[in-house]
């Protein structure tokens, strides 16, 4: 198992490294091949990953009895159920370590994360002539930079991967991109940038703090150490709050929360289609996963006191005014981007529930927004790619000449706008039920997100593919103007089929992921409530909060 | 009659379908192509027949003996009254007490389809539960996929399996030869299975999934043509008003999970004591839950003011016309109402709403059904004002709760009896659509009685049924709805409201049957015109186009005789939880008015139609006004264009401007920052050596000053 989680990370990484060794002898079709190899192979082992943690029992009864052998201080350890860890740098008073584990969260996000970059290499196929070797490169070295985020626990290894993702994209969007790829490139690498660094500083003031008090941690940056570190001595309030305001920036930013969103339609439209997959398949969800991981489990209090009425407006802020957006765009693809600010909204919403319906919907969330909006993504890619437009008045009947995108785009469509029976709907629903439960008001109002969803989706459904045939012209593009357009060939069903499926059956059957998730979701909640329970105004101070208090004093 | 037999019909009923959409899907367009309509109807027969034995074998159903019959784990059949009475011990008397004994119920567990029970040694672990924070709160969301089936569900599966059959046996002459006709019968398929899955549904949570899913069948298939423009908008608009609808639905849900802890029929709506419970310490909550239902209610049963996309949506095909948007689908809100009458009994204002909603609803439909030349749109607006008539009854609880009984029976029977006639109504409609080549509009066509015979006889026996003439279906149903009117407007504080309501449901039927009867003599009677496109000899209806017509017609003549006066549909449907039996008197004074009332408007349409086809023509002109209103729909798509659609784009509009020039503004200039302060401090380091040097002094000035200062 450990070998399996090393091969993982490892084999995208050699694949990148390969091709950029022999980017000049390979091929336009050999390099191909070799990223479509290295991207199977690397789904291959995530599947066998994630069936053999389903198969092991890390499910919700394991979990109990693990409880119970350790019950003494009440709650549970958050702690990786598979891990690898290796020993990196040891100063005596400072220990790093190549922390590497996965619980059910991350093993999810692996699989997603794996089987998108299989879709984003098939569906670059064509598209991609100029310097594809090192187009696949750079795919492939954001997928190690995504798995490595997602099987992190170690804070150090968490933020190099973290940032790691940050230059193939760049690079994706500055070369492959389209007219305005230069901007949308920098732009997108110094904001989110600027977000991450301020996270950085958070991160390392918690880290210094630590290892400074008077039973200082020897492995600070050590994920479950320090959460458990930190449920011993609890930070006061106000240095929680100062903290988890620092760390979310970056997180702010990636997920994007309104108004930190204005990055991510211009990186959308300017990327090429296997960039924006990955962008919004997986980049996206760094934001919301480094809340889960990170800001949840270190500053609980703050979380309730600060992130469950900030950021929770701000996602319902998010989801209406990024589905009104959405509404006005006459560009598909900007369009499905908004739509992506809206549906993380509510992924924010319900992780800042804080209970355990918000949070497994939310995480339910990022794997069906990964599934569903990467397959609008592909989508828009393949009118793009025979139409060379994305403008909603120009293209108009498609389903007529393409039927069998046009039954695509109807079903992927609904998966987005959350009808029951397919993923989108079960992420939603336990979303906003978990918020309802915290505050009903701002489920209420995200509940209109629903509403707002179907109105724009099936809009740019209706103009797009119902009605009468209308194509641009063929004369502006010469070399296409004798081109036969043709419906979706078996490359393209190849990259589109396993997410529709996929679509189809967590929508069906909920159950096995819901099964994964959720007991390192509890833990999560468990750790909120335990923290919040002892903050309770009033309750008697324990010695170990004084002294911690008393040692922020002298800082 | 043991568990046993009953559950594996009971999952026959939505299984047939269900094979049937999925293989008509993968293999229609390839394989079947125009055989594809033999998995529908062979599946549909199924379902109709076990549906049917379902109806039949239900009463036998003795509960009392199986309680104690364990359920073995991977599919069972339990009587719900067990699992009632697990969640609610304490015994308190209440408004409507149920016996397990002669309430029968069948609960078929199928799976869990969404479970967040926290596992039980987890709980135990944690000693911290007793602490008051609302986070804490580990009442988990279960959703196990059950099939229930209560004495309304029978009713009702019974209904939508059998019209469903005679639609599909129909659907295959009508759709004959269009190049969707494999999609026909899959989204025909599906729709089957989905309704009868909201039918059976045990818990909100299912019951809004199938919800949803009928949604989408209307939505595909109202778009079916997807290349006339029309029709792709108006299915667009069919989903999106539906969704407005389904937000209460959503809301709903959620205050039910928060404030009863579960979202099963049992836990809730079989369980007064816990609504007692609620309803005593915080009352408001519902009458919230109530207007939720009912905001859910009617964006799919087109009520005022989200019917507007009822009519539109008569772009489908006839059939699906006759089947989803007049028969079955659209009473779903009816059935969800009536369904959640346990707490509808405890809220009088809500009940209040449903009534004055339904009573506008059904009045304005009816004026605007009065005008309208198109035969279809006259039978939609029919159908909305017909719900209307529907939820006018199902009110009636708040005069009196003791009138809530009599009140559902009225509403549930109306929408039983109008499934036949208005769906016979539809289908002679799509036959003369047939034989007209497409025309619909009643101008372009008259006399047709001689050239179609079968489709005459058939639609009228429709619109006599409508028109509620004596012993026929509309007839019994109409009268309950009017006697139970009368009867609230005898009792409690409502009395006037109640009195209102009255008035208005009786004008409202004698504008039914004007407007029905005027479609009839426009359509049948008159000179005999045909439109170019039909040809010279228009063809009446093939054999399997007329075989469900005439079927239907002899239900619309027979079925509310067989079932109204002998009291079958009134015992059986009292047999539901929450439901008590009440003693149903004949209405003498009531019949009375609904025989004048009907007879009134034939004879008018008759007037001004045959005798005197010249007077309409002066009519519109002198009612002027009125006229135009009228034909313009009250311009209720127009208001509602105005006053939501456009101020949302225009918002839409002003957001993303906002977003480019604002928000994206401020982000780019404090990109600038750097460089702006980049661009001052470079011109300190220009490379001119004296200048350094001049700058060298200055420090070492400014040095000596601060060193001495401090000294």
């Amino acid at each position: 198992m450990q070998a399996l989680l090393f091969l993982v990370l490892a084999i995208p990484a050699a694949t990148a490294v390969l091709l950029m060794l022999f980017r000049s002898s390979l091929t336009v079709d050999n390099s191909r091949w070799v990223a479509v190899t290295g991207a199977a192979g690397t789904l291959l082992l995530s599947v066998f990953l994630l069936a053999s943690y389903y198969a092991t029992g890390p499910a919700a009864l394991e979990t109990g009895k693990q409880l119970k052998v350790s019950s003494a201080p009440a709650t549970a350890v958050i702690k990786p159920k598979i891990e690898f860890v290796q020993p990196w740098l040891d100063t005596g008073r400072l220990k790093l370590e190549l922390y590497l584990g996965i619980d059910g969260i991350s093993v999810a996000m692996i699989a997603l994360t794996a089987l998108l970059t299989v879709s984003a290499v098939l569906i670059s196929w064509e598209a991609i002539r100029d310097r594809a070797a090192e187009f696949y490169a750079a795919l492939l070295l954001l997928q190690t930079g995504l798995i490595g985020v997602f099987c992190s626990f170690d804070l150090v290894l968490f933020y190099v991967f973290f940032e790691m993702t940050l230059i193939p994209l760049f690079f994706l969007i500055a070369v492959w991109g389209g007219r305005d790829r230069k901007w949308a490139a920098v732009k997108f690498f110094l904001y989110t940038l600027a977000g991450s660094l301020v996270t950085l500083s958070g991160l390392l003031y918690l880290v210094l703090y630590v290892s400074s008090q008077p039973e200082p941690l020897t492995n600070p940056t050590n994920l479950p150490a320090l959460t458990a570190w930190l449920q011993k001595f609890p930070l006061t309030p106000e240095l929680q709050t100062t903290l988890f305001l620092a760390v979310s920036a970056g997180f702010l930013i990636k997920v994007p929360v309104f108004p930190f969103h204005t990055w991510l339609p211009l990186a959308h439209v300017e990327a090429p289609t296997a960039g924006s997959i990955v962008l919004a398949g997986v980049l996206l969800k760094l934001g919301t996963y480094g809340f889960l991981r990170l800001c949840l489990p270190l500053f609980p209090v703050a979380a309730v006191t600060v992130g469950l009425p900030v950021i929770g407006l701000l996602s319902v802020i998010g989801i209406i005014y990024g589905s009104l957006c959405a509404l006005a765009q006459s560009d598909i693809k900007k369009l499905v981007a908004y739509s992506s600010v809206a549906h993380l909204g509510f992924c924010m919403l319900g992780l800042f529930a804080l209970n355990t319906e918000g949070i497994t919907g939310s995480v339910l969330q990022m794997i069906n927004h990964g599934l569903s909006t990467g397959a609008l993504f592909i989508i828009v890619g393949m009118i793009y790619e025979r139409y060379h437009t994305r403008e909603m008045s120009e293209l108009g009947g498609l389903a007529t000449k393409l039927p069998r995108i046009g039954v695509s785009m109807v079903f992927i469509s609904m998966s987005s706008i959350g009808l029951p029976g397919l993923n989108g709907f079960v992420g939603e629903f336990l979303s906003l039920a978990g918020m309802f439960k915290a505050n009903p008001l701002y489920s209420a109002l995200g509940t209109t997100g629903v509403i707002l969803g179907a109105w724009y989706l099936l809009t740019a459904v209706q103009k797009v593919f119902f009605g009468k045939l209308r194509e641009p012209h063929h004369g502006e593009h010469g070399d296409h103007g004798d081109h036969e357009i043709e419906d979706m060939n078996a490359r393209e069903f190849l990259a589109l089929f396993p997410l529709a499926a996929l679509c189809l059956f967590i929508g069906v059957r909920p159950a096995p992921l819901i099964d994964i998730i959720r007991p390192d979701v509890e833990l999560v909640v468990e750790r909120i409530a335990d923290a919040s329970a002892k903050a309770v105004p009033g309750a008697p101070a324990q010695p170990s909060a004084e002294t911690a208090e008393a040692a922020a004093a002298e800082l | 009659m043991s568990q046993e037999m009953l559950a594996p019909l009971l999952c026959l009923i939505p299984a047939a379908p269900l094979l049937s959409a999925v293989i008509t899907a993968l293999l229609g367009p390839k394989l079947l192509k125009y055989r594809s309509h033999i998995p529908c109807w062979s599946a549909l027969a199924v379902s109709f027949a076990a549906s049917l034995a379902v109806l039949l074998l239900l009463p036998q159903q003795n509960s009392a003996a199986t309680a104690g019959f364990i359920p073995p784990p991977d599919m069972v059949a339990a009587p719900e009254a067990e699992s009632g009475a697990a969640t609610a011990p304490a015994a308190i008397p209440t408004l409507a007490p149920t016996t397990a004994a002669d309430k029968p119920e069948v609960v078929v567990y199928i799976g869990e389809w969404l479970a967040l029970e926290p596992a039980p040694e987890t709980a135990e672990v944690n000693p911290a539960d007793t602490i008051p924070d609302k986070n804490r709160q580990r009442s988990g969301m279960r959703v196990p996929l059950e099939l229930r089936v209560d004495s309304i569900a029978s009713i009702m599966l019974a209904m939508v399996t059998g019209v469903s059959l005679l639609v599909a046996l129909f659907g295959s002459g009508y759709m004959h030869h269009d190049p969707g006709y494999p999609r026909f019968f899959a989204a025909v398929s599906m729709f089957v299975f989905s309704m009868c899955m909201l039918v059976m549904s045990n818990s909100f949570v299912m019951l809004f999934v199938f919800w949803e899913m009928v949604g989408l069948c209307s939505y595909l298939l109202i778009g079916f043509w997807f290349r006339k423009p029309s029709a792709a908008a108006a299915s667009k608009k069919a989903f999106v008003v539906n969704r407005i609808g389904d937000f209460g639905l959503i809301m709903a849900i959620f205050l039910i999970w928060t404030s009863f802890g579960t979202v099963d029929f049992a836990g809730v709506l079989g369980n007064p004591d816990r609504i007692q419970a609620i309803a005593a310490t915080n009352s408001g909550v519902i009458t919230l839950i109530c207007f939720c239902l009912f905001l859910g209610a009617m964006g799919k049963s087109a009520q005022f003011p989200l019917q507007v996309w009822l009519p539109d949506a008569m772009e489908g095909p006839t059939p699906v016309s006759a089947l989803i948007h007049a028969a079955t689908m659209v009473t779903a809100g009816v059935y969800l109402v009536a369904r959640c009458t346990p707490l509808f009994v405890l809220a009088p204002q809500a009940q209040l709403l449903v009534t004055g909603t339904g009573a506008i609803t059904a009045a304005i439909a009816a004026l605007i059904a009065l005008t309208q030349t198109d035969l279809k749109r006259v039978l939609a607006y029919s159908t909305v004002s017909q719900l209307g008539f529907m939820f006018m009854a199902l009110g009636c609880g708040a005069a009196d709760p003791g009138l809530a009984t009599m009140a559902v029976t009225a509403g549930m029977f109306h929408l039983f009896t109008h499934a036949f006639f208005k769906a016979l109504l539809f289908l002679a409609a799509g036959s003369v659509m047939h034989a007209m080549g497409d025309v619909i509009d009643m101008r372009r066509f008259s006399g047709l009685r001689k050239a179609l015979p079968i489709t005459h006889w058939t639609f009228l026996v429709g619109a006599a049924a409508l028109a509620g003439v004596p012993l026929l279906a509309g007839f019994w149903s109409k009268d309950e709805i009017l006697a139970v009117l009368m009867a609230a407007s005898r009792t409690g504080e409502h009395r006037l409201f109640f009195g209102s309501i009255l008035v208005v449901a009786s004008l409202t039927a004698l504008l039914t049957a004007f407007y029905t009867f005027r479609a009839y003599f426009m359509t049948f009677w008159g000179p005999e015109k045909f439109p170019e496109e039909a040809g010279h000899h228009p063809h009446e209806a093939t054999p399997i186009m007329a075989w469900p017509l005439r079927i239907l017609a002899v239900a619309a003549l027979l079925i509310g005789l067989a079932v109204g006066p002998t009291h079958l549909f009134s015992n059986t449907l009292a047999k539901t939880t929450g439901l008590t039996p009440f003693e149903a008197h004949f209405h003498l004074d009531v019949m009375a008015l609904s025989v004048f009332i009907a007879s009134a408007g034939i004879g008018m349409a008759w007037m001004l139609y045959v005798v005197m086809p010249k007077v309409p023509g002066t009519i519109a002109v002198v009612l002027k006004p009125f006229y135009v209103i009228s034909q313009g729909k009250f311009y209720l798509d127009e208001i509602l264009y105005v006053l939501v659609v456009l101020p949302l784009r225009g918002i839409a509009f002003l957001s993303t401007l906002y977003d480019r020039l604002v928000i994206d503004g401020l982000i780019d200039s404090l990109g600038t920052v750097p460089r702006v302060l980049g661009d001052r401090i470079r011109s300190l380091q220009g490379g001119v050596v004296t200048a350094y040097a001049g700058l060298m002094w200055f420090g070492l000035v400014v040095l000596v000053v601060i060193c001495l200062g401090i000294s």
